[in-house]
């Protein structure tokens, strides 16, 4: 029981550690290397691929996290918080009924989390007239694809994660 | 079937909800960040400069080889001395632009003697695609706070301070979308806006709005800040007229300009924390 609980306790920080390294690298180290003008989007990323191991209740605990962890230390929008809790929720539950937790799954859900929180946020700001129509093609579609690449190796770091001494 | 979502997971999304909607409230009413922002930041400030830090030395050590491999190809005998010698010449180039930041520095203070600055290094850029910005590695134990104005050690104007926490703060800069600052035409004295536009940002350019049709505008025309508002004193650089035009329903005109910081570059800047104000 103790074991069980130190195991878990030990992943549950890991995956703790995942998001937090996903925020500081999206704001110090990936932001210079931008691509087709955008930089990528790890943390939604990173947590979409966390809540995959578990169930839709694990899921939505680490996208409440994740979005937390966005609002608070890198500048998100509050609408950030549920959006992610929802994506996370989604991809636990998907995982745990009808998807495998393999590579295909996460590149498609972390796809829909992607545009799940990005969609609101281009749609509000062409409603406030701080930016125009186009930069769904302009910014929401390349950062989309390139936070995508980051998808394998998130998603591998973990699923590796997920393998501490399962009991 | 088996329903996706128990109740648990629709308590945890309520939760989720009610926490963004108490947050939203709060960022209207408070003036500095909350205390679990500051926590959190406080505690990932000295890490973010470090990875800052580390990304930059990896960029400039990439820089360094990729001219490295010219030079080796001419004189592959001096490999051990050149790569020595680079990194003298990059920590001296360093101390090189410290000491000439703090120079300018030095004159700017003797001009404006009002002036109390708070120098600071950027810690973190922002990681949303939508608006400009960075972080820097002082706060409100430095007497920084919310509202401030942040320049360059040449009174260029850098942006303006959005978010402080006990060791770091946010500056939302010249370039981001809401951005506006109250402008002049240096010389010609015709006034506007200079606002920051999503189209221009890209680019490193921000618009002057609300021009007089009649304004007569040359390229590189100085921009400079009236000082109305107790935000931007007066007389700070903004940047350089680089085009002209008419706006889209004909009743006033409208510059782009090229901001005279060059904020994608930025290492280094200093947060007026008070000065005189003649309102």
């Amino acid at each position: 029981m103790l074991y069980r609980n130190r195991y878990r306790i030990a992943r549950g920080a890991l995956w703790a550690l995942l998001l937090l390294a996903a925020l500081v690298l999206q704001g110090t180290v990936c932001n210079r290397l931008p691509l087709l003008g955008v930089s990528p989007l790890l943390l939604p990323v990173a947590a979409v691929c966390t809540a995959m191991m578990g169930s839709a209740e694990f899921g939505a605990a680490i996208g409440l996290a994740g979005g937390l962890l966005g609002y608070l230390g890198g500048g998100a929008a509050a609408l950030f918080i549920p959006l992610l809790c929802l994506a996370g929720a989604l991809a636990g539950g998907l995982c745990s009924q009808y998807f495998t937790r393999s590579l295909l799954p996460a590149l498609l859900l972390s796809l829909m989390t992607l545009l799940l929180c990005e969609l609101p946020v281009w749609a509000l700001r062409c409603y406030l007239g701080h930016a125009p129509i186009s930069a769904l093609l302009r910014v929401v579609l390349p950062e989309t694809v390139y936070s995508l690449l980051y998808t394998p190796l998130l998603y591998l770091l973990s699923w590796r994660i997920s393998f501490i001494r399962r009991s | 079937m088996k329903k996706l979502f128990s109740t648990r997971v629709k308590g945890i999304f309520i939760a989720a909800l009610v926490i963004a909607i108490l947050c939203s409230v709060t960022a209207l009413v408070r003036s500095n960040a909350a205390p679990v922002s500051n926590l959190l930041n406080a505690a990932l400030s000295p890490v973010r400069s470090a990875a800052t830090r580390l990304a930059q030395r990896v960029e400039s050590f990439y820089n360094y080889l990729y001219r490295y491999e010219l030079i080796e190809a001419e004189n592959a005998s001096l490999k051990a001395q050149l790569a020595e010698a680079g990194d003298k010449i990059r920590s001296a180039e360093e101390y090189e632009r410290e000491n000439e930041r703090l120079r300018d520095l030095a004159g700017l203070l003797a001009q404006h003697e009002d002036y109390e600055l708070v120098d600071a290094h950027i810690s973190a850029w922002s990681d949303s695609n939508w608006n400009s910005g960075f972080t820097i590695d002082k706060g409100t134990s430095q007497g920084v706070s919310v509202g401030q104005c942040v320049i360059t050690e040449n009174r260029q104007v850098v942006g303006l301070i959005t978010d402080a926490g006990r060791n770091w703060s946010t500056v939302m800069t010249i370039l981001d979308p809401t951005s506006e600052i109250s402008a002049m035409v240096y010389g010609s004295g015709y006034m506007g806006v200079a606002q920051g536009d999503f189209e221009l940002m890209e680019s490193g350019q921000l618009r002057m709005s609300y021009l007089s049709t009649e304004a007569i505008i040359r390229n590189g025309d100085q921009v400079m800040t009236t000082g109305s508002g107790d935000v931007y004193p007066q007389g700070l650089i903004i940047g350089s007229v680089a085009d002209v035009a008419l706006d889209q329903a004909g009743v006033s005109k409208y510059a782009i300009i090229n901001p005279a910081a060059d904020v994608e570059a930025l290492e280094q800047v200093f947060v007026i924390i008070s000065y005189d104000y003649e309102g």
